[in-house]
């Protein structure tokens, strides 16, 4: 029998984050996000295009930075999904030269979503409310991986694609499973991360949950309780370090595993969020002492957070060296692993400002460590962890 | 070293009709999905046919699992689109929950004990194949011999079953305890226009309308010789895997 996947091997230490882009409320691309993140953080609002039905701030894109002039109270989530990860896509692109370097069939594609498709479903469901009519409704616009079509369809992109549907933990799974699968030699560089787009079948969800937060949030200090919800996204460029033509950092760990607890709530104990983050150290070689930054799932629900504060402090005691960012952007469902990523590698980049703008322990070292956390529905928990030198 | 990829175990379960539990004794039961008591059904076969291997993957969390669904949970879709669009139908919280695509892959943990990483994947027509190829990549590099991988999906026609579930068992060594002994081959992601060589696969499927995605359904017969499979998406992308007989 021939062999398929290239030689067998442990899976390599690190992947390169060599590029990376990311979207939301705090604007669009690196430069914009680092500048809101030191200046002016939050930038959630209530006059949103869901105010008709939401009484509640929400982290929501500027999408006529974007497409000047575009109308997005009539783009569904399929097309708003497609305005926010063509920019990413072209700035990574730009940074890196990644479709010069690449052929097309080199260049994989992990994506985590969980709102692509809800337009086709919300119209099925208007003109057929039984079930049997709905069904013959059904349709591949339904299907969350025609965002990753739509992205092919705009960039030269023919490797392996695949789509997480990890919920809120979706991205980060992505990213880890990228790491992962680089070494199989499947491709040369993956792109990796998620996107997610509000929309009124996710928010009237929320709220049935009774999850919502319906003033600002304040995720991680239990002071409030409830999500205030966002959209956005973030994508890696993973390649081999020999390949990359630079490097914002590198993966050093990934970790995923379930809690089967509870369908929706995390287990108050936090083992398996603690769990995680120790196999992360442990991959990596690291203790809790060498760890720099945290960007920590906080949603901002007592319950999320109650169980998170829990296994921060089991794990790195009472230093401060974690905050939440969801207060700032919003909670962007599937895309947050994504995002809070390439926030994590910001910071690393931005160390000594972070400590002296967040008040940050700090401690003198060359090399910078940093975890980003994202939990999920079904009761997935997902740690990465970054470095850079 | 030749890298080799094994089917150590293949099983389908389907559940018969809305109110078929399947053959899960849990308290939960009752709340799940037809495609969540797939799920968790075709597992629960597979643990009474191999206890020993199946039992395993509680403790063992370095297994992991892979589920795969093509266009999710219908029904819940269904419920809560329904409620969006037609205000006289409150939306429920428990269709909401179950509306998430990894929903089976939550209640497969919850009733079977699981802590290992489930991976839930969304790849329309071509999801069944696009897990089976990344499977088969990530167990080529990982330090565990096994991967699970569950497809489990609705049916679309207006009765008898209503959803059907798969389980397949990869592995790098042939043999062991399980009940299938096919080797993969070869296994590649195509794009049009094909070599003839995989246009004449024995076992074609090509995305159209009404069709929502093939399931591998390997009978007895199949298993005893090799097979291709060709799985064409309409956008024009495909998979293609060579399928072989271990003596």
């Amino acid at each position: 029998m021939s062999q398929i996947f290239g030689p067998t091997g442990g899976v390599p230490l690190f992947s390169v984050v060599s590029g990376m882009s990311c979207i939301s409320a705090l604007g669009m691309g690196v430069k914009e996000h680092r500048r809101a993140l030191f200046n002016s953080p939050i930038h959630l609002k209530r006059d949103h295009r869901h105010c008709a039905y939401l009484d509640a701030p929400l982290g929501e894109v500027d999408f006529s930075s974007l497409q000047p002039g575009v109308d997005v109270t009539r783009c569904g989530t399929n097309e708003l999904l497609k305005l926010m990860a063509v920019p990413v896509i072209d700035q990574i692109a730009q940074e890196t030269r990644l479709f010069d370097r690449y052929r097309p069939e080199e260049i994989g594609i992990f994506i985590g979503t969980t709102t692509y498709g809800v337009d086709a479903s919300l119209a099925a469901a208007a003109e057929a409310p039984e079930l049997a009519a709905f069904k013959a409704r059904v349709n591949r616009q339904m299907a969350y991986c025609g965002l990753i079509e739509k992205i092919q369809d705009a960039f030269p992109i023919c490797g392996l694609s695949l789509c997480f549907a990890n919920s809120c933990a979706s991205s980060a799974i992505a990213i880890g499973e990228a790491h992962l699968a680089l070494a199989s030699g499947a491709f040369k560089a993956v792109l990796a991360g998620g996107f997610d787009a509000l929309n009124p079948l996710t928010i009237m969800g929320f709220d049935a949950l009774q999850v919502l937060n319906h003033e600002l949030s304040s995720p991680l200090t239990l002071a409030t309780d409830g999500i205030n919800l966002g959209e956005g996204g973030g994508l890696v460029l993973l390649e081999h370090e020999n390949k990359a033509s630079s490097c914002h950092g590198r993966i050093i760990g990934y970790s995923a595993v379930n809690e089967a607890y509870h369908p929706v709530r995390p287990n108050p104990d936090g083992s398996y969020m603690k769990r995680v983050m120790h196999n992360v150290l442990t991959q990596a070689g690291l203790t809790p002492d060498d760890i720099d930054y945290i960007n920590a799932h906080g949603t901002g629900t007592v319950a999320n957070d109650t169980a998170e504060l829990t296994a921060l402090k089991d794990l790195f005691g009472q230093r401060n060296i974690y905050h939440s960012t969801k207060g700032w952007h919003g909670h962007t469902l599937g895309a947050a692993g994504g995002l809070e990523a390439i926030i994590s590698l910001m910071a690393l980049d931005a160390w000594g400002d972070c400590c002296g703008h967040f008040g940050f322990d700090f401690t003198p070292r060359s090399r910078r460590v940093a975890l980003s956390n994202s939990f999920g529905f079904g009761g997935c928990n997902a740690t990465l962890g970054f470095d850079r030198g | 070293m030749t890298m080799q990829i094994f089917l150590a175990y293949y099983d389908a379960y389907e559940i018969d009709g809305p109110s078929g539990s399947g053959i899960i004794k849990h308290p939960l039961a009752r709340r799940m999905s037809p495609i969540q008591r797939a799920s968790a059904s075709v597992f629960i076969k597979g643990r009474e046919a191999y206890p020993d291997f199946f039992s395993s993957l509680r403790e063992n969390q370095h297994i992991p699992i892979i589920v795969t669904t093509s266009y999710g949970e219908i029904e819940a879709i269904h419920s809560v689109a329904r409620s969006v669009t037609q205000s006289e139908f409150p939306l429920s919280p428990k269709d909401f929950q179950h509306s998430v695509a990894n929903a089976s892959s939550g209640y497969l943990a919850l009733t079977q004990e699981l802590h290992s990483n489930i991976i839930t994947l969304s790849n329309g027509f071509l999801s069944l194949d696009k897990a089976l190829y990344f499977g088969a990549m990530r167990l080529a590099r990982m330090p565990d011999p096994y991967i699970v991988i569950i497809h489990a999906g609705e049916h679309l026609w207006p009765s008898g079953p209503v959803a059907k579930a798969e389980m397949f068992v990869l592995c790098r060594e042939q043999g062991g305890c399980l009940n299938q002994a096919l080797g993969l081959a070869d296994f590649k992601v195509l794009r049009r226009p094909f070599d003839v060589c995989y246009e004449t696969a024995q076992v074609q499927h090509h995305e159209a309308a009404g069709t929502l995605t093939p399931c591998f359904n390997l009978p007895e017969d199949r298993a005893s010789h090799s097979f291709d499979r060709l799985v064409t998406s309409a956008t024009g992308e495909a998979l293609y895997s060579r399928w072989v007989r271990c003596s």
